[in-house]
């Protein structure tokens, strides 16, 4: 009960931010926009007006969900995780790489392998950064934002030389053997199941930090090194192992959305997940939970955006700005509960 | 004192803090030109009530009176303009910047209106330091200088803006005893040109030192004045504490013949260097028996950290054997350590005893999840760790604490019980504590004295450190002086006389010994 309390407050704070961006960014439209009520309709209920809409948000909602809840891991840990863009691309390479190269195997053997080469790349380009930032002290922010190009290069060296789909235009990948597409959600057609797979991970995630020895270990290590250590906690190891599981979580985003959405390898498929999802994941105070519903806004937001714009005069980018209210309006809360102390 | 004549006079002060009411009523008249000290138990309110006289926070019912006027100090910089100056608990300087960048920091004087002036500002720090008669350069950078030097920083940068009125809140409970000693002088040179200096302090000693009225808070409420001269530190401390207090030890009864188990803790020339090849501990040997306490004496910074840190496996040790219970644990780590049966309480509990933003039970439970069967099926229990943390709190009676609360919220000296309950809850075989009372009342520190001793009553070993040669000689059986990471000796109690420990903090014997 008193459980489920603290998660309710959790939640509580970003929804609270969110219903009053929305009511600044109305009087906004309202100032600017013929249709306002029309606009903001779009904006909000244009996904839910078809389940072809539904599941686009779905679909969109998924990866942001899945990077967020692993930079959580990170940002508890104590390390700024920039580098999710980087580690969702090798993933989504991996699985691909992986179910180009054995489309013989049966699908039951096939796609577990190709999740699991997904969540090892991305595990291993959150390890990199974890053990120089832990052996010889440098700055994870530099290292993984410097990773992503690396991740992003080379993916794209890949997909444009090696696995590129020479029956058509752009840099694209082969299609994936039907065998490894995962089902769509039951009653809700092309909307990905990976959707279920974050919101099972979601909940995992919170009790993995906060109701394991494990979990209590990661916080220590990342609020006060020294008093980690000195409690007996291996303060390196723990820090090193939540950002494998946080680089392994945008590994799975990539090999999910390949899987479950894109069925092969698109040069281009992420509009900056990684960078959302880094907002996304500190908007919801860094809680797996809330995590997944504010990247479910982000989503609604994203593509109702869109809709928007192809209904009424606002332009998407009035979204842009919502965000930014968004993130103005959070962070001015966190300020005032810190400067309590 | 009667309120025309008194400079502040602060009339039925209330503050709360969500649900914790901190400050019920507190009356307080200070005259000008006085020493005032306010003494009162750990929690009692007391930086709250220099916070709202500072305008850090603000009162939620009471008057302020400054000269008989009624006034308001809504934030620090109308208290400055009312001449309030406040030295805080912790400091509050910038490190990487020089002296007198500190000084001015955010009203340096500026030329042509815009580019800040240094040559004027470096001139200005040099004068008020002259004034003061503080050995200061204030070019250098505060980063490099002692704890003492950064609090007469501290001092100068309330004094910049000509304070009348200077709160000092704990100055002395970082500092060493020759550090205090001049800190009351200058204390007393501030009196004499007219300020009106607030001081709290724990140390009953300093208050007949310099104060001319001491006033004493408990629980949110003020209890009295008092004359300094007429009052004795066991008044005081029974007003505080609102019973009679007892400061017992070993120490007092050295005579009485106690009997030791085996050695359970054993150091033999264990020596560690730093990065750059400098030997902080030096070939260092001592036992300390169940059932034993031994007292570490000297300087702070001759070793004394280090010696702790080594046993507890935090410093990498160069050469010699550490033994716990007969068993060499000197390259072991240390949840090695913790399960071999250390305890271990670290000397600066924001540094390594806590971490300040997680929960009380969470930081109670730190080190005791498996011992105390917090877990359930492999998960953490909630329920089992907030009553553990529950039974810590009742049992040393930390006021103000619920398990879900952050640690950071206690007071400081709440906080410390907290830290030695958890290390207690163990029963450890050897008990390392360093610096267990620093910043607490008497209270609490007459508390923590009678559980250290409980724990060598009930077999542990225990080794104490402390900068407080009062607290080593009170409680210890034996007792070790340290100098430039050596042990210089290790007296019985019988013949650590305080004269001859004070020759030994400060080298004497070091040839002979
Ligand atoms: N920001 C805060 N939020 C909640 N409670 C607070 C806050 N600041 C202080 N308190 C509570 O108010 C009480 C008084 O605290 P205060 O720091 O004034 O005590 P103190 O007399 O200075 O103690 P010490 O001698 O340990 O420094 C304590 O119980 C403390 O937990
Ligand atoms: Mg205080």
């Amino acid at each position: 009960m008193k459980a489920f309390r603290q998660l309710l407050r959790a939640v509580a704070a970003p929804l609270g931010a969110i219903a009053l961006t929305l009511f600044l960014g109305f009087l906004l439209v309202a100032s600017i926009a013929d249709e306002p009520v029309l606009a903001y309709r779009e904006l909000l209920f244009a996904n839910f007006q078809s389940l072809g809409n539904f599941a686009l948000f779905i679909n969109r909602a998924t990866p942001l969900a899945l990077i967020a809840i692993g930079i959580v891991f990170a940002f508890r840990a104590g390390v700024f995780n920039v580098g999710g863009e980087g580690q969702l691309y090798l993933g989504a390479m991996a699985a691909t790489v992986m179910g180009l190269a054995l489309p013989g195997l049966p699908g039951f053997v096939l796609l577990p392998l190709c999740v699991f080469v997904g969540i090892a790349a991305g595990g291993f380009w959150g390890y990199i950064p974890a053990v120089l930032k832990v052996k010889l002290q440098v700055d994870e922010v530099v290292t993984t934002l410097m990773l992503n190009f690396v991740a992003l290069l080379f993916t794209s060296y890949l997909v444009n030389h090696l696995l590129r789909d020479t029956t058509t235009y752009g840099a694209i990948s082969w299609t994936l053997p039907e065998s490894v597409w995962l089902p769509s959600i039951p009653g809700v057609p092309n909307a990905t199941s990976a959707f279920l797979v974050a919101v099972v991970l979601a909940v995992l995630a919170w009790v993995l930090l906060f109701r394991t020895v494990w979990g209590s270990e990661v916080r220590a290590a990342g609020t006060n090194l020294r008093f980690a250590e000195t409690v007996g906690v291996p303060a390196a190891r723990r820090v090193i192992e939540a950002m494998i599981v946080s680089g392994g979580m945008a590994g799975l985003a990539g090999a999910l959305y390949v899987l479950g959405t894109g069925h092969r390898f698109e040069q281009n498929f992420s509009p900056a997940y990684g960078l959302v999802a880094l907002t996304v994941a500190l908007l919801a105070r860094v809680h797996p939970i809330s995590a997944l519903v504010t990247a479910l806004f982000y989503a609604l937001m994203l593509n109702g955006a869109a809709y928007m714009q192809i209904a009424t005069d606002v332009p998407r980018s009035l979204v842009a700005l919502l965000t930014g209210l968004l993130v103005l309006l959070m962070t001015a809360r966190l300020r005032r509960q810190s400067s309590r102390h | 004192m009667d309120g025309s004549t008194a400079i502040l006079t602060l009339q039925g002060i209330a503050k709360r803090f969500g649900d914790k009411e901190a400050l019920k009523s507190v009356d307080l008249s200070v005259a000008p030109g006085e020493v005032h000290v306010v003494c009162g138990e750990n929690g009692a309110g007391k930086s709250t009530l220099m916070n709202i006289l500072a305008g850090i926070h603000q009162a939620d019912a009471g008057t302020i009176s400054l000269r008989g006027m009624p006034v308001s100090i809504p934030d620090p910089i109308a208290a400055s303009r009312l001449g309030i100056g406040m030295v805080h608990q912790h400091f509050k300087l910038v490190p990487s910047m020089s002296v007198a960048e500190n000084l001015y920091l955010g009203r340096n004087p500026r030329k042509y209106l815009v580019f800040s002036n240094r040559a004027e500002m470096e001139r200005r720090a040099a004068e008020l330091i002259a004034r003061y008669r503080f050995d200061l350069d204030p070019r250098a950078p505060v980063g490099r200088l002692s704890v003492g030097q950064r609090q007469r920083v501290e001092i100068l940068k309330a004094l910049a803006f000509d304070a009348e009125i200077l709160i000092l809140d704990e100055p002395t409970a970082v500092l060493t005893p020759p550090e205090v000693g001049e800190l009351l002088d200058v204390i007393a040179n501030l009196r004499e040109r007219g300020r009106t200096v607030l001081f709290i302090t724990h140390k009953l000693r300093e208050v007949k030192a310099v104060a001319d009225h001491v006033s004493v808070l408990r629980h949110g409420e003020s209890v009295g004045t008092h004359l300094a001269a007429e009052v004795s530190e066991a008044d005081i401390a029974r007003a505080m504490v609102g019973r009679q207090v007892f400061l017992s030890g070993r120490g007092a009864d050295a005579d009485k013949p106690r009997t030791f188990g085996p050695a359970l803790l054993e150091l033999e020339n264990v020596s560690v260097s730093n990065a750059s090849g400098r030997r902080l501990l030096d070939a260092v040997s001592l036992a300390v028996r169940a059932g034993e306490v031994v007292g570490i004496a000297g300087v702070d910074g001759n070793g004394q950290t280090e010696l702790a840190e080594a046993i507890a496996g935090l410093l990498p040790i160069q050469a010699g054997t550490v033994r716990l219970n007969g068993r060499a644990i000197t390259g072991t780590t240390v949840p090695e350590r913790i399960s071999a049966g250390l305890g271990f309480v670290p000397e600066d509990r924001l540094d390594r005893g806590l971490s300040p933003t997680m929960t009380i039970a969470e930081n109670v439970a730190a080190t005791n999840y498996r011992r105390a069967h917090l877990l359930r099926g492999g998960l953490v229990d909630p329920a089992r760790r907030d009553a553990f943390a529950e039974r810590a709190i009742r049992e040393f009676d930390v006021r103000g604490a619920a398990p879900d609360r952050a640690i950071g919220q206690l007071s400081g000296g709440n906080m410390q019980k907290l830290v030695v309950a958890r290390e207690m809850a163990r029963r450890p075989r050897v008990l390392v504590v360093a610096q267990p009372t620093r910043g607490l009342d008497i209270g609490a520190a007459e508390f923590i004295h009678s559980r250290i001793l409980e724990a060598a009553d009930a077999g542990a070993a225990v080794l104490l450190i402390s900068s407080e040669l009062s607290e080593v000689l009170l409680l210890s059986d034996r007792i070790g002086v340290m100098y430039r990471g050596r042990m210089l000796a290790v007296l019985p109690r019988k013949q650590a006389e305080e004269e001859r420990i004070g020759i030994l903090m400060n080298g004497g014997e070091a040839q002979a010994a």
